[in-house]
């Protein structure tokens, strides 16, 4: 079953065409990475997957619903984690983690297994715009988790986390997905990418360009794609 | 360093501050739409020049004179205030540059400081100056005339900025003196308007008297340099941390998002930001009336016609909720600017009641016979008024602030009715009840349409 299906997608920013015809499928059960430089396009696709922002044309299906439409449905099975670490002014970790929760139905006690799961006791009582960078990056992750989503965006996860806390978020994906669960990752990190990921698509020019699956050879294939020029400029 | 080096780099420093501010307006609004705003204004100068003889015929010159200028002053203030005090949902910008470059809190904010007084002086004084002079042919307005009254506004507004400038200084040393030093303001802009205090800038514009000059510009360099001299060469927010008052307040509210806000509410200051901004203007107001009734020979307006404006002035509590918080993370949740909106139109209308209904009964001491009336009044015009700003503006007003499109509809749907229900509420009879009746039902017609479309617009936060 396809857990992503994109048909034909165009976005235009203004006079900037940025997704020109993507096409995409990915199932249900893999980890599914997004590669590529620099605006090519990776969060503008994400956002329009999780219904942020509206398509110009094409056909785009998550779940089978049609985020285009019913994008608060959509929100309400999957999670996100975007590039920006945007968290609320006045909440306390404690009270923001309570506040999703309460948006999406869940019991109280989720609050306190996510604090101790993320290690983020004794960040209980300070305002969230207050915290370090990783710190708020381990409570985003937080609360994009908390109701068990079947499918998960990634946008750029890793990249405010020390070593220790990629190991530690790497070990709760790899159990996440070990429950069957579904994971689409946009970052530009090669490593990471290897990694992680079971198939990789290399987007260029708001194009998928190609689908990887055998990622002994990345590196190589990365750089043919999007153009030994592009990445050692001298 | 070199008097040269040091020259250049003043003015480089603040010419990035300038290009900020103007790339930050254009970033709200189209690039054409930003040189529409300085078109209305010379429009509307060249109108009021042109029947300003009028207006002196029932309006005494220096009354005239020191309204002009205290609103300007209030105006400086409160831009300055909304710069300064409400910096924490700017994010990135050059005012938060000191921690990363070897340039101190106090320079930052001085930059700011000048920043507003020319970029603002600008965007709004200059067209009033070009608007009176345009209208020389149909006013008879002497040059020099003009160039003294447009120094003078310029001199108000400037003293407004510093007075602000100060205000933040005070707020970052200690709470007590920031609110002290506001009542001070408030007391002498009350006395200045009862005329018992004399408020220099208009002074000078009335009698010309190059002491006043001198005198408004002490006060400002005074004013500039005691704020520089008490800003902290570094502001650090200290880390904040609360007990979890949130699961506590929902277990009452039972509304999570309305729970969240009330939080943000008390967190963010908004009550005093609210006192500040909407109360103080109110009694400024009522005071205003209190001139226009002692220099009339009749009551000019009623406790209809005030409860009116006093609705009207109560959009600028709603202002200050659309900036409380970054609501870009909600864009993860599955909500719709919508929910945000809906719940900023409770919230508003729980404060504007708390802050209005003792003003109401006051106003409605000398009158009771209207005291139901004037609340149905108040409150068919605050709901109005708001479903129209959220329709207009969406979750974020800011971005309404510097859009002409938006001020122009705005305008049109905001002051055609608040018009029509003052007029007919100042000598209310069986017509003027029709008129009421009727402009009412319209109102409640388009706060609906509004609401409805508001819903549909308003699908991404970005």
């Amino acid at each position: 079953m396809s857990m992503i299906y994109v048909k034909d997608l165009h976005k235009w920013y203004g006079k900037n065409h940025v997704l020109r015809g993507l096409n995409l499928k990915v199932k249900e059960g893999e980890i599914f990475g997004l590669l590529g430089p620099n605006g090519a396009g990776k969060t503008t696709l994400i956002r329009i997957l999780t219904g942020q922002t509206a398509a110009t044309h094409g056909i785009v299906r998550v779940a089978k619903i049609n985020p285009l439409k019913k994008s608060v449905e959509v929100r309400k099975i999957v999670g996100i984690v975007p590039e920006s670490e945007s968290v609320p002014n006045h909440l306390t970790v404690e009270e923001y983690l309570y506040f999703v929760a309460n948006v999406r139905g869940l019991a109280k006690s989720v609050v306190e297994s996510n604090i101790e799961k993320y290690d983020l006791a004794q960040y209980r009582e300070v305002i969230c715009k207050d915290l370090s960078k990783g710190t708020k990056q381990r409570l985003i992750f937080s609360a994009s988790l908390m109701h068990n989503p079947k499918l998960l965006f990634l946008d750029e996860p890793f990249i405010n986390l020390d070593p220790i806390y990629q190991r530690r978020i790497t070990s709760i994906l790899n159990r996440y997905i070990a429950n069957g669960n579904t994971i689409f990752m946009a970052t530009h990190i090669l490593e990471i990418a290897k990694k992680l990921c079971n198939r990789i698509g290399i987007i260029k020019n708001g194009k998928i360009v190609k689908i990887v699956e055998d990622l002994d050879d990345l590196e190589n294939l990365f750089l043919d794609v999007v153009g030994y020029a592009e990445v050692f400029p001298d | 360093m070199t008097l040269r080096t040091c020259s250049w780099m003043w003015w480089a420093m603040l010419k990035y501050f300038l290009i900020e501010e103007y790339r930050r307006h254009i970033a709200m609004t189209k690039r054409y739409s930003l040189f529409v705003f300085p078109a209305y204004v010379i429009f509307f100068t060249v109108m009021g020049a042109v029947f300003i003889k009028d207006v002196f015929s029932i309006f005494p010159y220096n009354k005239f004179i020191l309204l002009n200028m205290i609103s300007l002053f209030i105006y400086g203030f409160g831009v300055g205030s909304f710069e300064f005090l409400g910096r924490s949902i700017e994010g990135y910008n050059l005012t938060n540059t000191s921690s990363i470059l070897p340039i101190s809190g106090k320079k930052i904010y001085l930059y700011a400081f000048l920043r507003d007084a020319i970029y603002y002086t600008i965007l709004f004084l200059l067209p009033v100056f070009a608007g009176l002079m345009i209208s020389i042919p149909l006013s008879h307005l002497l040059p020099l005339q003009i160039s003294i009254f447009s120094l003078s506004l310029i001199l108000a507004m400037f003293l407004g900025y510093s007075a602000s400038y100060l205000s933040f200084s005070l707020y970052y040393r200690s709470k007590i003196a920031y609110i002290l030093y506001i009542i001070i303001i408030f007391i002498y802009i009350m006395l200045s308007y009862l005329s018992v205090t004399t408020y220099i800038v208009a002074e000078f514009q009335i009698t010309k008297n190059i002491i006043y000059l001198g005198l408004t510009l002490t006060v400002i360099i005074i004013f500039s340099l005691t704020a520089y001299y008490f800003t902290p060469k570094e502001i650090y927010e200290k880390r904040r941390t609360h007990h979890n008052q949130l699961t506590r307040l929902n277990r009452h509210v039972k509304k999570i998002l309305i729970s969240k806000e009330l939080i943000d509410v008390i967190r963010g200051n908004i009550i005093l930001k609210s006192t500040l901004t909407y109360f103080l203007p109110m009694v400024i107001l009522f005071v205003f009336v209190r001139i226009l009734n002692s220099i009339s020979s009749h009551n000019i307006y009623n406790a209809l016609s005030l409860t009116v404006m006093l609705s009207i002035f109560s959009t600028v509590i709603y202002s200050w909720l659309t900036i409380m918080d970054d609501y870009k993370y909600m864009e993860t949740l599955p909500l719709r600017p919508w929910d945000v909106i809906k719940t900023h139109i409770y919230i508003h209308i729980i404060l504007v009641s708390f802050i209005s209904i003792p003003i109401i009964i006051f106003l409605n001491y000398l009158q009771p016979q209207y005291l139901v009336i004037s609340f149905m009044l108040f409150y068919l015009n605050v709901f109005y008024l708001i479903s129209i700003t959220a329709y207009l503006a969406g979750y974020r007003v800011t971005s309404m602030l510097f859009d002409p499109e938006i001020v122009m509809k705005f305008s049109i749907l905001s002051v055609v009715p608040g018009i029509i229900l003052t007029i007919s509420s100042i000598n209310i009879g069986r017509a003027g009840e029709i008129i009421i009746a009727a402009t009412a039902a319209l109102m409640l017609l388009i706060a609906g349409i509004s609401i409805k479309k508001a819903k549909k617009r308003w699908i991404y936060f970005n």
